[in-house]
């Protein structure tokens, strides 16, 4: 019988009789880089690498796959098997603390258009087969230089409470070929149009073409605004894209907030 | 057939787990850009870090495996008698942790053999070991606080406890608009545990709010259509973190 089948049978047999063997050491997987952005013209290729380390105390089996994360409507011909070619042995075993590289070449196909997103994940477990199989994913990001058009709109400024805490967010609409990752600010101002406060939108997730994605501005979780009318100018900026939109807010003397004007 | 005593129902379903190492942890870190024609630069923007850990709902001593115990059919929505203790750490943009069942992959074992397509029930969930073209539906929550959630339909909106349900979805699944179930799509909100905004705590995809971890997470399974003598279960819950 195969060493995992006979430890499949165990643990069956181990759940059966309500069994639990304890707290096993923490099992650990590092990979490097989280993000890989990669700009090529359309035939050019390029290899790189990645690398997994063992940080556990116990030995791990590693499966390498990958996958499409976002595709472009012009490049439903271009998955992630066109591109992207993970080089080496599909599975190995990492001892403690041992590290491995992982080659990875990209090429550019020609004919796709604005960018490629797809992600190299790594499975891993120990020689026990697990219900719950973590599995870390890392991005790769290959822009086809020349085709890339970076577009994109507010769709939604918005101010609200949450768990008592002011929350000031915008949503942006990728319209281009690539996704957008902005940052920026949002502005308040009072009814005279001064401002009363500025709240840094930091990166966040991106901005995939033909998607809406929300940001949030970080508020110091004890700010209050007097009761009034106030305006939130969302100003945001990704590569040479400028973006601005603002939106009208009253606070109410119980320290309600409502929106009194469309997105403009 | 639904009627059976409660120790063979219990038999069925506590097989429902396999071998689940108790603490489990993944970790990633910094950006890098390259061009072909410029120079390659590598940015340090903030890490993903989990720990899983199985824990007993009873006590919150370590477990193995996610079980259901004591499940007498017929039955509903059951809470599992286990849950994940989910420590993480999302510094990174663009970082989250999703979560979903992979009943068709290769480590599936057992593998969902159902027809997938827009009119059949989806391959998410714990698979029937007797007949792999069957499954039963699983949903998960994520609570920041130290309560044990109450089991509820997720889509019965008249039942208060059942807004922090999600329903679990699966890599291989198609949408099936009868069944209010989405084509399965990488990132996306409602598969998604916790993102830089903190943990997914409602149904809604705007539903993320801060939480200091550890956070924990609960299963349930929907044992409407089950039968007995059977065992149910997946090898292939994926916890899976990213950056984007």
């Amino acid at each position: 019988m195969p060493r995992w089948k006979k430890q499949f049978a165990v643990s069956l047999l181990a759940g059966a009789l309500g069994w639990s063997c304890g707290v096993r050491p923490a099992q650990a997987l590092t990979v490097s880089p989280g993000r890989t952005e990669i700009r090529l013209a359309p035939g050019e290729k390029m290899k790189m690498r990645l690398s997994a380390v063992n940080d556990s105390k116990e030995e791990l089996q590693v499966t390498v796959s990958k996958k499409d994360w976002f595709v472009l409507d012009a490049n439903k011909a271009w998955g992630v098997d066109q591109w992207m070619k993970i080089n080496g042995p599909e599975r190995f075993t990492l001892k403690p603390g041992q590290k491995r590289e992982i080659p990875v070449t990209v090429t550019c196909p020609r004919g796709a258009q604005g960018e490629l997103v797809g992600m190299a994940s790594f499975l891993y477990q120990t020689l026990s087969p697990t219900m719950v199989t973590p599995v870390i994913s890392v991005s790769i990001y290959l822009e086809v230089a020349g085709t890339e058009k970076v577009a994109g709109e507010i769709t939604e400024v918005g101010v609200r409470r949450w768990q008592e805490r002011l929350q000031a967010a915008v949503a942006v609409k990728a319209t281009g070929t690539v996704h957008l990752r902005p940052t920026g600010e949002i502005l308040l101002k009072d009814s005279d149009g001064r401002p009363v406060a500025r709240f840094p939108v930091p990166e966040a997730s991106p901005a995939y073409p033909g998607r809406v994605q929300g940001y949030l501005a970080q508020v110091p979780p004890d700010f209050t605004l007097a009761p009034g009318r106030y305006r939130a100018e969302a100003h945001l900026n990704y590569r040479d894209l400028a973006l601005s939109a603002a939106r009208d807010f009253v606070v109410s003397a119980k320290g309600q907030i409502q929106m009194t004007s469309a997105t403009q | 057939m639904k009627s059976v005593n409660a120790y063979a129902a219990a038999l069925a379903v506590i097989g429902l787990a396999v071998s689940m190492p108790a603490v489990t942890n993944a970790a990633f870190s910094s950006v890098r850009v390259i061009s072909k024609t410029a120079s390659a630069t590598l940015t340090q923007t903030g890490s993903v870090a989990m720990d899983v850990a199985i824990l007993k709902t009873a006590d919150n001593t370590p477990d193995t495996q996610i079980n259901w115990t004591g499940v007498t059919l017929p039955a509903g929505f059951v809470l599992a008698s286990d849950y994940i203790q989910l420590s993480s750490t999302i510094t990174a943009s663009g970082g989250g942790i999703q979560t979903y069942t992979d009943n068709t992959a290769a480590d599936a074992s057992p593998k969902f053999s159902g027809l997938i397509n827009s009119v059949s029930a989806t391959p998410a969930g714990l698979v029937d070991n007797s007949s792999t073209t069957l499954k039963l539906p699983t949903a998960w929550t994520i609570l920041h606080s130290s309560g044990v959630p109450v089991a509820a339909n997720p889509n019965n909106a008249a039942d208060p406890n059942s807004f922090g349900w999600l329903y679990h979805e699966d890599k291989a699944q198609v949408a099936v608009p009868t069944l209010g179930a989405s084509a399965f799509v990488n990132g996306d909100p409602y598969i998604t545990v916790e993102n830089s905004n903190g943990i997914h705590f409602g149904q809604s995809p705007t539903q993320f709010g801060s939480a200091a971890s550890p956070n924990n997470m609960y299963l349930e399974a929907d044992f409407t259509s089950a039968l007995t003598p059977r065992t149910y279960s997946t090898t292939t819950l994926r916890l899976e973190a990213f950056t984007e």
